[in-house]
């Protein structure tokens, strides 16, 4: 098992090298070329001189990587012309706002998921599935920063019970700031939710079927215990998956839940930066977040291998 | 005599013969919505009362039903409803255009990696599973610092982005198929690698590709919509749903339903390939029920 | 109704009228199942009379209806089954029985073991944990006594080092260990009624025998009687005390384990004793026979005899309606009109009379 493990986090540690080779290319194709690019003035031919001696764009290339490796592994990543702060300072502020988003978001997708899932499994096409097939396609299809506009539009611009945007710190009271959160997290959580609540009703219809299954009723075990212990904890590696495979969907999702709302997290940060050309700060949050993905893929692959040595049977188990 | 039905004990056949979406009609307004999407994008600009860029100044944010403006006018006075028939061609054409892009460099990889195996499979594999490391949106943002948002920028993201994936289901599939008897024979045979690829294994392959496809495209669609939601794909003054909602962010107190007709359109189109999505699979895989 | 009409209804339960009210009574039990093109007929009105300590064998082909038997005594049919007659557990009634009683019932006072020892235990937990379960559901044991308890009863199935055993999981064992922990599982709380479903047919022959000397010495021990259902008549000659011999949903048969095979009277059971190998008659040369066709699959209450189809003997009379019990020894029935006539092949005896 071990073994496995050490596996994954090679291969994951070969990927981020892999990933940041991309990134460096990228740095190169940017207009008026790397040095210039990365430099906090870029009209001031001695920044942008200290700015190549410092990353080695005057060196040959494969000497250029690997200062520039350097550099990037260290947080220095450089100031933001824009905002004259320090690239890792800016990163370092916004990265708990944009966990808490996620966090919440990924609570309300499981809370509301598994359970949904679970319900429809138990009672196969009778209405409370088909409504809860229903609330997850429409879940799946709804372009969730359409949802936020319209939600805000709800309530916030007509009923005025929730703010339209913006970001209270937890300093400032955890009231007010998961006041703010609730319409994010909602808009976040619900796309999430309709993918879980799918997978864990398809999951559950299996097992609900298997021998196993059938032996505990045949032992007498109350229905709410045969769903919940014997049942659930087959289909739990299923919510794992899920969340590994909408990594991606959820980034975006962040991006565009943080824009709708005006919450000064990472995603803000990153169209800001593309809009506003500050490519210094665009190139940590994309290192910053190519590499957070990979982790995150890392986790779950983790979780998987874990959990799943004693699954081994499972597939048979039909 | 025998009344007992003599027939051998068999199971109820479910041969795919019969229509495939006959039974479900969800799978039908899926088809029929998706129909109608392609037919506005397609038929769209002829049927537009207005061009979409063009300015009204006497009707800046006027509300639907006014006169002229069926569905009202935005900040600048242009027609809701006829950006709204030119938008389906960019959300339509990026959606599909980016799937197709996956699908046409994704399944070459997967079929040849599958079928040489080896270090030459892994060594594909292990690059092709970078390109995982970038969500499609990273690579949208990439692109749009490097050369400035577009379409085709918005496009290339969306379709590379997709490419594992699509490698990934065509190199199983290929693998799978691989170890037949009638391939081993063709190679036996002396048939070369390109022939053996594309006659024997290509059509073996297209099935979980053509699900994969079902389950991309309202995927490409919400995608486009979202990068041009983030001002990462097309770019003003070219109509799109998601530019259009974009804008309507900082009207929603004057004009609430700029807000609320391109978000429609764009839950039409995913929800209707969705659907339609779901009957294809359904009707190819029949262990799959609802 | 099918299978005891008239006259041979009262000769069925004279028969079990003379052993007494037996732990477990089924009568007339029917299930029909349903699929893709109307229903279909999975058993056709059995009725059988378990006593105290008795190892009864319920024997047919696959697909005859003899695990869906087993599973409706529990009320564990499958979803989508339309179930009808009378099932008494010491008297009460058990199809009209609350969820709950049902509940109270499984796997205290009747419990099954079944053919899978694969798939049958839940992966994800320990052995220990799901032998546990079942004391903790109905003897409400917990922590110590619990696993005091399992250590025992892992014990008493012949799993060497038990107290190792708990803390395992199910695919590290082997596939006659994982049937020990069924059968652990099952005797638990001490049953009346131990319905073993086909438990030896996925086991290696060795363990096969080792399995039911098991079944053998834990029925003397506990008491315990057993509804053995198995296409496998050497597991019958093994074991059972009476058989019942069942054709597409039908009784065809039912008679002392000895009598039935010194004396077959129905062509099905015949030709079931025709087509296994004697072990031992090194002379014995002739060829196995096996019965030609295959198990017809009902659509409605069976309107002529079932084996008709398949049967060397079948006449006219056979076509009307499927014959009904007929009892040519005490405690030996037949639905057939021409019992007897159907000689079973010994080693160079007569075929037919």
């Amino acid at each position: 098992m071990l073994w496995t493990v050490a596996r994954r986090l090679v291969i994951a540690l070969v990927t981020l090298v892999l990933a940041s080779l991309v990134v460096f290319a990228a740095v190169h194709a940017l207009p008026g070329g790397p040095a210039t690019a990365l430099s906090t003035e870029n009209d001031n031919p001695a920044v942008i001189a200290a700015t190549a001696h410092r990353y080695g764009f005057d060196q040959p290339l494969p000497v250029q990587y690997v200062r520039w490796l350097g550099q990037v592994a260290h947080g220095q990543l450089g100031t933001s012309p824009i905002t004259d702060l320090p690239v890792s300072t800016q990163l370092v502020q916004r990265i708990p706002i944009t966990a808490e988003l996620t966090v919440l978001s990924l609570l309300l997708a499981v809370v509301v998921g598994v359970p949904a899932g679970v319900a429809a499994a138990t009672r196969p096409g009778r209405p409370r599935d088909y409504l809860s097939g229903a609330a997850a396609l429409g879940g799946l299809s709804i372009p969730h920063f359409w949802f936020g506009i319209i939600l805000i539009l709800v309530f916030a611009v007509h009923l005025h019970v929730l703010p339209s945007g913006g970001f209270v710190p937890l300093s400032q009271g955890v009231g007010p700031n998961l006041l703010h959160m609730l319409l994010p997290v909602i808009v976040l959580g619900t796309g999430l939710a309709a993918v879980i609540m799918r997978q864990t009703r398809a999951d559950m219809l299996d097992v609900l079927g298997t021998d196993y299954v059938r032996t505990a009723r045949a032992k007498g075990l109350p229905e709410w215990r045969i769903i919940w212990v014997h049942a659930l904890r087959n289909s739990l590696i299923t919510v794992v998956t899920v969340i590994g495979l909408q990594l991606g969907a959820l980034i975006a999702g962040i991006v565009t839940v943080e824009e709708v709302f005006g919450i000064p997290g990472i995603g803000q940060l990153t169209l800001d930066s593309v809009s506003q050309r500050d490519y210094p700060t665009l190139q940590g949050v994309v290192l910053l977040t190519a590499a957070t993905y990979i982790i995150a893929n890392l986790l779950v692959d983790l979780a998987y291998t874990v959990i799943n040595p004693r699954m081994r049977t499972w597939q048979g188990a039909t | 005599m025998t009344a007992t039905t003599a027939t051998p004990a068999a199971r109820p056949s479910r041969r795919p013969a019969r229509l495939p979406l006959a039974g479900r009609p969800a799978a039908r307004a899926g088809a029929i919505g998706a129909a109608l999407v392609v037919a506005v994008a397609v038929f769209g600009p002829l049927l537009a009362p207005a061009s979409p860029t063009a300015s009204d100044f006497n009707a800046i944010l006027s509300p639907p039903l006014s006169p002229h403006h069926l569905l009202g006018t935005d900040q600048l006075g242009r027609d809701v409803l006829s950006r709204l028939l030119y938008g389906a061609r960019t959300t339509l054409v990026a959606g599909i255009a980016s799937t197709l892009l996956g699908t046409v460099i994704g399944l070459p990889i997967g079929l040849v990696s599958g079928y040489f195996r080896g270090p030459l499979d892994a060594t594909i594999m292990r690059v092709v599973d970078v390109l995982l490391a970038f969500p499609f949106l990273l690579l949208a943002v990439g692109l749009a610092a490097i050369s400035g948002p577009s379409l085709w920028n918005a496009v290339l993201a969306l379709g590379v982005s997709q490419v594992p994936v699509i490698a990934r289901i065509a190199r199983g599939s290929t693998l799978a198929v691989r170890d037949l008897e009638y391939v081993q024979a063709a190679i036996v045979n002396g048939e070369r690698d390109l022939v053996i690829m594309g006659r024997h294994m290509l059509p073996n392959i297209v099935s979980p590709v053509i699900v994969q496809t079902t389950v991309a495209i309202p995927l490409s669609i919400v995608g486009a919509a979202i990068l041009s939601f983030l001002g990462l794909g097309v770019q003003p003054p070219t109509a799109d749903w998601g530019a259009m909602l974009a804008q309507a962010q900082s009207y929603l107190h004057q004009a609430p339903w700029l807000g609320v007709f391109p978000g429609v359109a764009i839950f039409i189109a995913a929800l209707s390939f969705n659907l339609l999505g779901d009957g294809v699979r359904d009707a190819l895989d029949p262990r799959r029920r609802p | 109704m099918t299978g005891e009409p008239g006259t041979a209804a009262a000769a069925g339960t004279q028969a079990g009228a003379a052993r007494d009210a037996g732990v477990l009574e089924i009568g007339g039990l029917e299930v029909w199942f349903r699929d893709g093109q109307g229903e279909v007929l999975a058993v056709g009105g059995i009725s059988l009379s378990l006593g105290e300590n008795e190892v009864l064998a319920v024997v047919g082909e696959s697909g005859c209806g003899k695990t869906v038997t087993g599973l409706s005594v529990l009320g564990l049919e499958p979803p989508g089954a339309r179930v009808s007659g009378s099932v008494r557990l010491r008297g009460e009634e058990l199809r009209t029985a609350s969820p709950r009683r049902l509940r109270a019932l499984r796997g205290r006072e009747i419990a099954m073991v079944f053919q899978e020892p694969m798939t049958s235990l839940n992966p994800a937990f320990t052995v220990g944990y799901q032998v546990a379960e079942v004391l903790r559901q109905h003897e409400h044991l917990r922590g110590r006594a619990a696993r005091d308890r399992v250590t025992e009863l892992l014990g008493l199935v012949g799993l060497p080092a038990p107290e190792q055993r708990l803390r395992q999981y199910p695919h590290q064992l082997s596939g006659g260990m994982r049937q020990r922990v069924m059968i652990a599982m099952g005797i638990a709380c001490g049953p009346a009624v131990l319905i073993a479903d086909e438990p030896t047919t996925a086991l290696d022959p060795t363990i096969q025998a080792q399995i039911l000397d098991l079944l053998g010495r834990l029925r003397a021990r506990l008491s315990m009687s057993m509804l053995l259902i198995t296409h496998n008549l050497g597991v019958v000659a093994e074991i059972a005390d009476r058989v019942l011999v069942m054709y597409a949903g039908h009784k065809v048969e039912e008679a002392t384990a000895a009598r039935l095979f010194a004396a077959p009277q129905h062509p099905y059971t015949v030709g079931l004793l025709n087509a296994v190998p004697q072990p031992g008659a090194s002379r014995d040369t002739r060829p196995l026979t096996a019965i030609g066709g295959q198990v017809p699959v009902l659509r409605q209450a069976a309107e002529s005899c079932v084996f008709a189809a398949r049967c060397p003997l079948a006449t006219d009379e056979c076509r009307k309606e499927q014959p009904p019990l007929r009892q040519v020894r005490p405690g030996h029935l037949v639905a057939c009109v021409r019992p007897g006539e159907l000689r079973r092949e010994l080693a160079g005896e007569a075929v037919r009379s």
